[in-house]
């Protein structure tokens, strides 16, 4: 997933959306949300895609709200065991956990961009060691996928 | 549910996902003319708005807070443009992977013909391209055939040779799919008749069997 201006993998993955707050009014821009509403007001909600985000974020005319997948919750799970949270349960179908995870970073300032990438990378290590084990017990042995997997990721339920 | 393509980007969005279905079932499909239009359209009609909305505001001076609604439009503008552009893009270098695979024989690829008795199914993609597309084709095909005879002549490297299995012998054994007549090789003249095997010399050959009149056995 490079940030090629030609690459149709990021054109698509810039669609997902994110939930932003307006801070200023826009007159007849309602239409962002698929509704027929006039205007957007300061503090109303609405999830946008990513591509727009980029201008509202730089103009601050929105403030966006970190992501579902990417909340406190997660990563207390992320903390507690690496292995055990299905990254891929958490964004929308088709959507790449750490992909998102790297534009997001690009939308923080410093501080919190830190967080985000130390946390991505700590995640992606834990669990491509777990992985390494399962694609030995794969290559060397007759067992299936599912099986080799389930000894390794253990998924367990996030707890709200 | 809005019936009136109220959101900007969706018409882009199916186009990049028509690109992407594209890649995973490994065809070329058809060159979507009416959304390209309608995506066009919209652009037009963005625009139209964003001049509106310029004349209101003076000249020098534009504070971005004030008027949140012009940098929309043109962020809008520019991922319309940047889907139109990847579209074209991703089509172009399908069309280029294909000119390679049958080793730059452009009549081939352009050709109408259906499928040939026993051998592989004719390439009908010409009923795919829009207009421009088949330009482009020509004139990659021109460009490579005056860089083949001007300057390569001289290094005699045959860009059209394939290259993805080494070849393990001189001779090949090859069986005749398609009639191609009486063929000129460097010992003299071939003839070539459907069902026929015989042991040639692969320089001879090898275009054919690129083009399919030929099988390697």
């Amino acid at each position: 997933m490079d940030d090629d201006y030609y690459s149709i993998d990021s054109i698509l993955a810039e669609n997902q959306k994110i939930l932003c707050t307006f801070k200023v009014d826009i007159p007849d821009m309602g239409h962002l949300d698929g509704g027929t509403g006039h205007d957007i007001k300061a503090k109303s909600k609405i999830q946008i895609p990513m591509w727009m985000v980029y201008a509202l974020i730089y103009t601050d005319t929105a403030e966006f709200l970190m992501p579902p997948p990417f909340t406190s919750r997660v990563r207390n799970a992320l903390n507690a065991e690496a292995r055990s949270v299905k990254l891929s349960n958490l964004v929308g179908q088709g959507g790449l956990w750490y992909g998102f995870g790297r534009m997001v970073m690009n939308l923080l300032d410093d501080s919190g961009a830190d967080d985000m990438s130390n946390m991505l990378v700590k995640v992606f290590l834990l669990r491509i060691i777990a992985l390494c084990a399962v694609i030995t017990q794969l290559a060397s042995s007759s067992t299936a996928l599912d099986e080799c997997l389930s000894t390794y990721f253990i998924p367990a339920d996030i707890p709200s | 549910m809005n019936t009136n393509a109220r959101q900007y980007g969706d018409l882009a969005t199916q186009l990049i996902t028509e690109s992407r279905r594209s890649t995973s079932t490994d065809t070329l499909l058809k060159y979507n003319d009416v959304l390209v239009r309608s995506i066009i359209r919209e652009q037009r009609q963005l625009e139209t708005i964003l001049e509106a909305s310029l004349s209101k505001v003076p000249p020098n001076n534009i504070d971005p807070q004030k008027h949140p609604d012009i940098l929309l439009y043109q962020t809008m503008i520019s991922r319309n443009k940047r889907c139109l552009l990847a579209y074209h893009n991703h089509r172009l270098e399908r069309l280029k992977d294909l000119f390679w695979t049958v080793g730059g024989a452009l009549p081939l690829l352009l050709s109408t013909s259906s499928a040939t008795p026993g051998g592989q199914s004719g390439l009908d993609i010409r009923s795919k391209l829009s207009p421009h597309e088949v330009d482009f084709l020509r004139s990659y095909s021109a460009s490579l055939l005056t860089f083949r005879s001007g300057v390569l002549a001289t290094e005699e490297v045959d860009l059209f040779a394939p290259i993805s299995r080494p070849p393990k012998d001189l001779h090949v054994q090859v069986r005749v799919i398609r009639d191609c007549g009486v063929i000129q090789t460097e010992v003299g003249a071939l003839d070539f008749k459907k069902g026929q095997r015989t042991l040639v010399r692969r320089g001879d050959v090898e275009h054919l069997i690129v083009q399919g009149y030929l099988e390697e056995v």
